[in-house]
């Protein structure tokens, strides 16, 4: 039964593990010095804009070419010395906290937590970002329209404050069009042309004829707030068939939500009406001042806490509460501090000796002495970065050790080296006992020896991950450090990473994993893919995509995580698109 | 909205709409497809899909004896009682599985179209096609979220290619979308001018944004188009709520007592959050709550005639709390790649149990004879998508055959998708033919055409 094993980069079905990748502390003792991250200089390829990115025959979107075999490989022979064409134009709906904040920050009133539906997880990059998945249920659409009811009559007051003559000259377009002009362009992120203005003016005259001022100001900002201008972000240039670039508001609003998840604050609207985006030193001061938003710092936690989701953690019943919240915090601080304190990269991430957070984690780790900076230095040559932390390690008790095994090695595979082995077929999938064919009481590593010679059309898949998770037998279930088993057998922790790029070769223990991949390119590639593919909502594609992925790395190895928003929105920002529309 | 609707149908003649339904269908948008529904006829019939996750122990679960003998096995005792209202079927076979069968064919099982990504169905469920039919959005409900909230594991209903409705778990939700548009006794004899203009305001808002989608519509890729299409038709059923008087004509035919049940919601206990295999006491009772609540809304709705399609979804795919030992998901899962089959056996007869509530939930208001109930699962057993046990509950009123074990033999090995096509073997898609026939659609094809034989004439002729 030769089946091929070749590693794809999906997320979805393997039996139960899938989801534990739990998280993270370390941190990394660095300067805490904030690099230059962008603009002229950055290495970010400037594009021409009088030279077409696509010939005329070249019109091939980039959804259309073929996911390589090989990604790293193919992401390595890449020629990026000109800037890469995307794929098609689009529209992404946007997220729960992006409408929060386009309301919040546009009609200054703030929106009661939305009670919005969660946004299904992509099967292809594990996110819920995906712009072709989200679109607008039934469910949704009952929250917008809910939403805008009930935020409405509150910004309508402000408005007719703000324009008085709205209370009893509604109907007349000088008194109604600049207060639409001015709440239409905070809402659409451009301003409105004039077939929009006179739709909108009509509809408010004719709403004034029939309600006081204040429910038909209402009416049309509950109208606006249901409009797909609002509701969508756009990428479609100026919309004719063929290659197109953004509008400048377009660029201002995906530098923007990308980013920060914001709308483009004035000072970015009013870039993009100078046209001055064209200018990389331009764009590089407003991403900066992007990045200092708190949403900035939030958007970056919820990419976190979606690659490494902590629910196997929480409530199990094995763990003090105190100790699973001091985990669950040390995942947060970590990665908080790796990124925003410690300026740190991927390999800052995966290789630091050293973690966050209460003094309870000991429990775990044994002695932790306090360093710089907050920080916690781990007993020494047990431990590398999140991997080894006890939010990334921990299995419930009821986890077998033929699942915990293959859970970990699973979860580097796919998350570290974004390869994903497929799932067993039906007539493969192996039950407990052919995973433990010697019985519980020989090691897994026996067992793994045992299971290799027993059942070789799996272990032509499982060799790719199973000896990874043999590694990290040297961290029990809770994610302790130890060297033996109870039954006194020593733990066999070295091996060989293979297929993994330049990270492949021989190791000794689960510590010189972390390096390994740590100081890797297809570790650094891996991290910013899924970075891209969170924040752009899309999957990127290893061929199509290249530039994108490495360019981080390109500019700096082991560049600060922060540059990631900020390189990868600048190169979606100014990339050319192929349009197509159809009637 | 109205300019178009009144459009739609000068376009569409009763033939036209006809013709489209089945796979046809699949390719109109959303909205020409709910135009088209208004045109059918239909026999006043309920469908109620019961979904429960992770195959079972099928020498168990299964019956035997045809007709004349007819008998339940273990884990299906709990319908003794219900035993001449009940079909077993043994031996369909999703013929359109993903790569590998497994899990991941809850996309599948209820759309019945190939396509290459695993998480993605290429048509709408059978829910949805029959609620289209029928004019109406089908609810989609879960008494319980599942610990992969909106993920592909509870995937089951889907309003065409590619996209899943999320459900609804909040009981006070289900009610209010059951009875969107008001149940009997809410119908006002007074008019009351406030409420009229608020909902003229609410329908002029609308029908703006209405214009502003189709403007909008002009600029994008056709690719994205798809995306204005669901929010107009999503809109369409906004607009039924916030402009709707609250009184309704009609009825489903049963005892329309919806008040009584909804006074239920308020007493019911707060669901735990699911943390862990090892989840709090209590959560197998919550969900039986939770879960038989929904169920007596359903019913209640189907009474009324403000709802006539439902799905339940118990628990995801692949995961599960294990009712029988209080342990919490994915324990249902584990426990169905162990040989612990006392505890699988266990758990099927607890969601039997489930399964004779419903039909005694609906034999109360009267709808059972109404009401086909199909009780179904992504996978048979282990990861095979072969050789399924379907139990068919009600539906007599509407000629389902009940009292029978329905056997249709299997040809080779049900784990392996060569086998799954082959011929011999009788496609899960004619049980969604027999169904939809029963409910008014007339095609004889359901999903691919490709792998429909026509209808179970054994279920239902």
């Amino acid at each position: 039964m030769a089946r091929s094993c070749q590693m794809t980069r999906s997320f979805g079905s393997w039996s139960s593990p899938l989801c534990l990748l739990s998280a993270v502390a370390v941190v990394v003792l660095a300067s805490g010095c904030q690099a230059d991250i962008t603009g002229a200089g950055s290495g970010i390829p400037e594009l021409d804009p009088t030279k077409p990115v696509l010939g005329p025959n070249t019109l091939t979107p980039a959804a259309q070419i073929p996911e390589p075999g090989d990604w790293f490989g193919a992401v390595q022979a890449a020629d990026c010395k000109a800037p890469a064409a995307l794929g098609r134009t689009r529209i992404r709906r946007l997220s729960t906290a992006q409408w929060n904040n386009t309301v919040s920050q546009g009609l200054a009133v703030t929106p009661a937590g939305a009670a919005f539906p969660a946004d299904a997880l992509s099967s292809t990059t594990g996110f819920n970002t995906d712009a072709v998945l989200n679109k607008v249920s039934v469910l949704l659409a009952s929250a917008y329209f809910d939403a805008g009811d009930s935020l409405a009559p509150q910004a309508a007051t402000a408005a007719l404050q703000a324009y008085g003559c709205l209370a009893t000259n509604a109907k007349d377009a000088s008194c109604s069009t600049p207060f639409l002009e001015d709440y239409g362009a905070r809402l659409f992120r451009r301003p409105l042309n004039d077939e929009e203005t006179g739709r909108y003016g009509a509809f408010l005259a004719a709403q004034a004829a029939l309600d006081p001022a204040q429910t038909a100001v209402a009416s049309v900002l509950r109208a606006m707030l249901l409009s797909p201008n609002m509701i969508y972000l756009t990428e479609l240039g100026n919309s004719k068939a063929g290659e197109v670039t953004l509008t400048p508001y377009e660029q201002a609003s995906l530098l923007s939500y990308t980013i920060a998840d914001v709308p483009p604050d004035a000072s970015l609207l009013q870039a993009a009406q100078k046209g001055s985006l064209d200018a990389a030193s331009e764009r590089a001061t407003h991403a900066q001042r992007l990045l200092q938003a708190p949403s900035a710092r939030a958007k970056y936690a919820d990419f976190w806490q979606q690659y490494l989701p902590l629910g196997d953690l929480r409530g199990a019943a094995e763990v003090e509460p105190t100790l699973a919240a001091a985990i669950e915090d040390e995942t947060t601080q970590y990665f908080d501090k790796i990124v925003w304190q410690q300026g740190g990269g991927f390999a800052d991430l995966v290789t630091a000796p050293y973690t966050y957070g209460a003094t309870a984690l000991s429990a775990v780790y044994g002695t932790l002495t306090p360093g710089q900076n907050g920080a916690l230095t781990l007993p020494a040559g047990q431990r590398a970065g999140f991997l080894t932390q006890a939010g990334f390690l921990f299995q419930p008790a009821t986890a077998s050790v033929p699942h915990k095994v293959i859970h970990r090695g699973l979860a580097v595979r796919r998350r570290l080296l974004c390869q994903t082995p497929p799932p067993p077929p039906a007539n493969l999938m192996p039950t407990a006992s052919d995973l433990q064919p010697l019985g519980a009481d020989a090691t897994p590593l026996e067992s793994f020896a045992a299971f290799q010679q027993q059942k070789p059309a799996c272990a032509a898949c499982h060799t790719a991950f199973q000896p990874i998770g043999l590694a990290f037998e040297a961290f029990d279930n809770m994610g302790k450090y130890r060297t033996s088993y109870e039954s006194g057998k020593p733990i066999v922790t070295s091996g060989e990473l293979t297929g993994a790029g330049d990270a492949s070769g021989p190791y000794a223990d689960a510590v010189e994993i972390a390096q390994r991949i740590g100081q890797s390119k297809i570790g650094e590639y891996c991290f910013t893919r899924q970075y891209a593919e969170y924040a752009l909502g899309r999957h990127l594609n290893a061929t199509a995509d290249a530039c994108v992925i490495r360019a981080p790395s390109d500019i700096a190895a082991n560049s600060p995580i922060q540059t990631l928003a900020v390189v990868v929105s600048d190169i979606e920002a100014r990339a050319h698109r192929v349009h197509a529309p159809t009637n | 909205m109205a300019t178009m609707k009144n459009k739609r149908h000068h376009v569409y003649s009763r033939r036209n709409l006809l013709r489209g339904l089945g796979a046809g269908a699949v390719l109109l948008s959303p909205f020409v497809r709910h135009r088209m529904s208004l045109a059918q006829a239909a026999p006043a019939g309920n469908m109620l899909i019961f979904f429960t996750p992770n195959g079972h122990i099928k020498d168990h679960f299964d019956g035997a004896g045809g007709s004349a003998n007819f008998t339940l096995k273990k884990s299906l005792a709990p319908l003794e009682a219900f035993k001449e209202d009940v079909a077993v079927i043994r031996g369909l076979t999703l013929k359109t599985p993903t790569e590998i069968n497994s899990h991941d064919d809850i996309v599948r099982h209820l759309t019945c179209f190939e396509g290459p990504d695993k998480a993605k169905a290429y048509g709408p469920s059978l829910d949805h096609v029959i609620g289209n039919s029928l004019g109406q959005r089908p609810i989609f409900i879960t008494p319980e979220p599942a610990r992969h909230e909106s993920y592909w594991r509870n995937a089951l209903s889907w309003r065409e290619a590619g996209v899943a409705e999320p459900f609804f778990t909040d009981p006070t939700a289900v009610f209010n979308n059951l009875f969107a548009g008001g149940t009997p006794a809410m119908g006002s004899a007074m008019p009351d001018p406030a409420a009229e203009r608020a909902r003229a305001r609410n329908k002029s808002i609308l029908d703006f944004v209405n214009a502003d989608i189709t403007s909008f519509r002009t600029r994008i890729n056709n690719e994205d188009k798809q995306h204005l299409e669901l929010y107009l038709d999503s809109l369409r059923d906004v607009e039924k709520r916030v402009t709707t008087s609250g009184s309704v004509t009609g009825g489903g035919g049963g005892v329309c007592a919806p008040d009584a049940v909804k006074a239920r919601i308020a007493g019911l206990p707060v669901t735990p959050v699911q943390k862990d295999d090892n989840s709090p006491a209590g959560m197998a009772e919550n969900l039986r709550q939770n879960g038989e609540l929904m169920t007596d809304l359903v019913a209640s709705a189907f009474a009324c005639g403000t709802q006539r399609v439902a799905t339940i979804l118990w628990q995801g795919a692949s995961e599960g709390l294990d009712p029988m030992n209080n342990t919490g998901s994915p324990n249902h899962h584990s426990i169905s790649h162990t040989s612990d089959f006392a505890s699988w056996t266990g758990i099927d007869l607890w969601y039997a149990q489930r399964f004779a509530y419903t039909l005694e939930a609906l034999k109360k208001v009267n709808m059972l004879d109404k009401t086909i109930v199909v009780w179904i699962t992504e996978i048979a057993q282990g990861h095979e998508c072969g050789d399924f046990v379907h139990v068919v509950g009600g539906g007599q009123a509407l000629g389902i055959k009940t009292g029978q074990h329905i056997l249709y033999p299997f040809k080779g090995n049900p784990g392996d998708k060569a086998v799954l096509k082959d011929p011999a073997n009788r496609s899960l898609a004619d049980l969604w033919v027999t169904v939809q026939n029963a409910m008014g659609i007339t095609s004889p094809t359901f999903g691919d055409p490709k792998w429909c034989t026509g209808p179970l004439s054994e279920l239902r002729g």
